[in-house]
């Protein structure tokens, strides 16, 4: 995290092109006035100085304000939040959902035309991009049904059901279903694995019922890989959030951090990198202590 | 004191008179932003424009029109901080804060708001504005107060020492602003300056804005809750989007807005805004080519009303006035190479107008088509390009760097001008895009390049596109001639002297072969619901003439 933020924090300011200064200022500003924009947001002062004070104040939980706006951004990242918390939670749970489904059905009904068509969706799913299926979203119920995306900002799902719905399934489906792809082909390939092993050739020839070796005996044993696969997908989830709130107008984080990313608002783009990386340690620390949970030979060393 | 020679003011137009005439129409009809005009000949599909609405029934009142919002605004700050003085200053300027007077580009014509009666010196120096009545909202601390000159002097003072945008008038021509009484300001400027009245505005009604003396000082009241007196009143936006405006019930006009209210609703992508649009969710749609147009017509026909708009941007190729460029036969030759119509097609499925030293969206003072030197000016001959070339010793061994940015098309526009000057034998290199802050900071700012393109910002006031053309300026350029008719230009107060003297500097440029080779201006599309009713479509009508747009649902 240290590193992550001093890395971002050195580099903005090092890199050619980032003064924020000349972009405020426009550009037939003179020199003085260039000058002035940066002794009024501290950047003439040396990094060092300016990293410790900024890491201060983020640990006071004082995250600045945003350099084009004035406005506070710790307010601005609560009130986006729940917008990209439920377009990324609802995309993953369509991941989960969807690719151990078909993973496990695929699976079973290995070398069938179900199994064709299962994998042949997930080929497709991971090889076209969110943006053009996004754009199709928008493009295929309008051109038929002169249907709209709703706009004119989020409605929590208590406010307006109808309004949350049709503004978050659809991207949520995209985004998911692009995500389901890699856990499909890896739950197929674990699930076969685990079918061909001995303990279910046992289980079977005690004569339970398929369904029951498939769930109780061959599903359990497929968890552990396929938990780390989902962390890896939240990643994926969670960068993909940031292009399906740009091209369908939610006002989530993810929009907040490329408008200042395009504006070189240093306080919002140092803070939402950081945010982003304790986002992934603390996905990728559930991931590590649910192995346990999953698997008790871990637990039990 | 006599009243300015201008062919505006000979007319002597009170509010009153305009109101009774074809400027009153102008004024009770509406373009929030289906702003729309088409040009000329070479429009290539534009629509024809227009500037007054037809008689289309009684208006009915209340309704909340709904629009798009393309941007977010960081704050309502007219003055800033920095460049965001420009994206919020628009938006405020238009619709919260009133103004003194405003000039439509596609008229010319002064049309007066606050401001009543103009004079102006002999000398061409002072301009004395006389006010009429009118109110601030009725928000603590201003409390429904009149608005006063003192609130004028404050509001230009202030944008005289804060804004960061270069408006040169403001710092380099205003002298001194002051309040005779509570009902007249005089603007005091070092020189006669014929584009005052645009000038004053910075091309845009960003400056002129009056701001009530009690915040005018104040940035927090003025990035969050400001106070005006325009016809609308903020209400409330999440953040700066999905902006919601209410109709001020005391607005100078009695019973305008016919409107209740306007929403803005954020659809940053295109494609999201034109489904919304034929959803109706919202009411008009703006930025459309022609295809987009075509589209939207076949399916909704008579449902929808369409406009043309030719936008007051154009496109150019700059070259830096040193060697090989600093020749005019060189740079002439240069200009024979560029097939401005091919590339008018690449980039907008050929809609637009061809652009001389001045955009073609400044209909009064730019060149007539049949201008021989316009004509020049546009006429594409490789043949005759590498000949002239040849002629003054063109280094047609020597690799020539085209710079450019990463700016919306910027890429495509670089690309199509380097095929066209490969065509007559230049060895043009595309370096790669540049990241747009870099570029203008890096490659513009100090003019570091030997050739860059790029897409100018709408400039409402001729004298500013062709000030390019006068030192200090990007290309190093600096030819007496050409500075001297710029500058006897913005010291004709007379009309109709001075759009002769706007077109004489211009031929000049074309003569000169100053290094901006301007190319074209493009069209733009708009369409919207045909139960929104008085609107006006043309060029500056923007949102400062929306007070007379009714529902008809």
């Amino acid at each position: 995290m240290l590193a992550v933020s001093i890395i971002t924090f050195t580099m903005l300011r090092v890199l050619p092109g980032q003064d924020p200064a000349i972009l405020m200022a426009g550009q037939n500003a003179r020199p003085e006035d260039v000058e002035a924009i940066h002794k009024s947001l501290g950047l003439d002062r040396p990094i060092a100085v300016q990293y410790l004070e900024w890491t201060s104040d983020v640990l006071r939980g004082d995250l600045g304000t945003t350099y084009f706006g004035r406005q506070d951004i710790l307010e601005e990242v609560k009130r986006r939040l729940p917008a990209s918390a439920e377009l990324v939670l609802l995309s993953l749970s369509i991941s989960v959902v969807v690719g151990v489904t078909f993973g496990v059905i695929s699976a079973v009904k290995r070398n069938t035309p179900i199994d064709y068509v299962v994998r042949l969706f997930a080929v497709m799913g991971q090889s076209v991009p969110d943006f053009f299926l996004l754009i199709l979203l928008i493009v295929i119920p309008w051109t038929f049904w002169n249907y709209s995306a709703p706009i004119g900002g989020s409605r929590t799902l208590w406010e307006d059901p109808m309004h949350n719905i049709r503004m978050y399934l659809p991207p949520a489906l995209i985004l998911g279903i692009g995500g389901a792809a890699g856990i499909m082909r890896l739950q197929r390939t674990t699930m076969l694995e685990v079918l061909r092993s001995d303990y279910v050739r046992t289980a079977r020839a005690k004569g339970l019922s398929g369904t029951g070796v498939i769930i109780r005996h061959a599903f359990r044993n497929t968890l552990t890989p396929l938990v780390t696969t989902i962390g890896t997908s939240f990643t994926l989830v969670f960068a993909g959030s940031v292009v399906a709130e740009t091209v369908m107008g939610i006002d989530g984080v993810g929009v907040f951090f490329i408008q200042s990313a395009l504006q070189r608002d240093f306080p919002v783009i140092q803070f939402l990198v950081l945010y982003t990386a304790v986002v992934v340690v603390i996905v990728n620390l559930i991931v590590d202590l649910s192995y346990a949970y999953i698997d008790p030979r871990v637990r039990y060393r | 004191m006599a009243r300015i020679n201008d062919e505006f003011m000979r007319q002597r137009i009170t509010r009153r008179r305009l109101l009774q005439g074809a400027g009153g129409t102008a004024l009770g009809a509406a373009a929030i932003a289906t702003v729309g005009c088409g040009g000329g000949g070479s429009s290539g599909g534009a629509r024809t424009p227009g500037s007054t609405a037809p008689a289309e029934g009684t208006p009915k009142l209340g309704g909340i029109l709904k629009q798009r919002q393309q941007v977010g605004y960081p704050n309502f700050n007219p003055f800033g901080p920095g460049i965001g003085a420009l994206v919020q200053g628009l938006f405020v300027g238009f619709a919260l804060y009133d103004h003194l007077f405003y000039v439509p580009t596609d008229t010319g014509e002064v049309i007066p708001f606050l401001g009543t009666e103009f004079e102006i010196a002999e000398d061409g120096r002072d301009v004395t504005v006389t006010m009429g009545e009118a109110v601030f909202w009725d928000k603590p601390p201003v409390n429904g107060r009149d608005v006063r000159a003192s609130d004028v002097v404050a509001s230009y003072e202030r944008f005289k020492e804060q804004i960061p945008l270069g408006f040169s008038w403001l710092q380099e021509v205003l002298d001194s602003i002051e309040a005779r009484d509570e009902r007249t300001v005089v603007f005091r400027q070092n020189r006669p300056w014929a584009w005052f009245f645009t000038a004053s505005n910075a091309g845009s009604p960003i400056s002129s804005s009056i701001i009530p003396q009690e915040i005018v000082g104040d940035d927090d009241a003025l990035d969050s809750d400001p106070i005006g007196s325009g016809k609308w009143m903020l209400a409330g936006h999440d953040s700066g989007q999905n902006v919601k405006l209410r109709k001020f019930p005391n607005w100078r006009e009695p019973g305008r807005p016919y409107l209740e209210g306007v929403d803005y609703l954020y659809a940053p992508d295109n494609t999201l805004a034109q489904s919304a649009f034929s959803a109706k969710d919202i009411d008009t749609i703006t930025g459309l080519n022609s295809r987009e147009l075509e589209d939207l017509e076949s399916r909704f026909g008579d449902e929808i009303v369409t406009s043309g708009d030719l936008q007051r941007d154009y496109r150019c190729l700059m070259l830096k006035n040193e060697p090989p460029f600093d020749d005019p036969e060189v740079r002439r030759g240069i200009n024979l190479a560029l097939n401005r119509d091919e590339i008018r097609q690449v980039l907008n499925l050929g809609d637009g107008e061809l652009a001389g030293p001045l955009p073609p969206a400044h209909t009064a003072f730019v060149l007539d088509e049949d201008d021989p030197d316009l004509q020049e000016y546009f006429r594409f001959d490789p043949a005759e390009s590498r000949q002239v070339l040849e002629a003054a010793g063109f280094p047609f061994d020597q690799e020539i760097t085209l710079k450019y940015s990463n700016f919306s098309d910027a890429p495509d526009l670089a690309e199509a001008v380097a095929q066209q000057l490969r065509v007559v034998g230049i060895n043009v290199k595309l370096p790669g895009a540049e990241d747009i802050i870099s570029w203008l900071s890096n490659t513009l700012g100090p003019g570091d390049f030997q050739m860059t393109s790029f897409t100018h910002l709408a400039y409402e006031d001729p004298s500013l596109p062709l000030s390019f053309y006068v030192p200090p300026n990007f290309m190093g350029y600096d030819d007496p001639e050409v500075t001297a008719a710029f500058e006897k230009a913005a010291a004709t107060l007379d009309m109709a002297e001075r759009v002769e003297a706007t077109k004489d500097a211009q031929r000049v440029i074309i003569q000169k072969m100053s290094p901006m080779l301007n190319l074209y201006s493009a069209v733009n599309y708009s369409a919207r619901w045909d139960y929104l009713k008085g609107v006006i479509t043309g060029r500056g009508s923007f949102g400062l003439f929306n007070s007379g747009a009714w529902l008809d649902k």
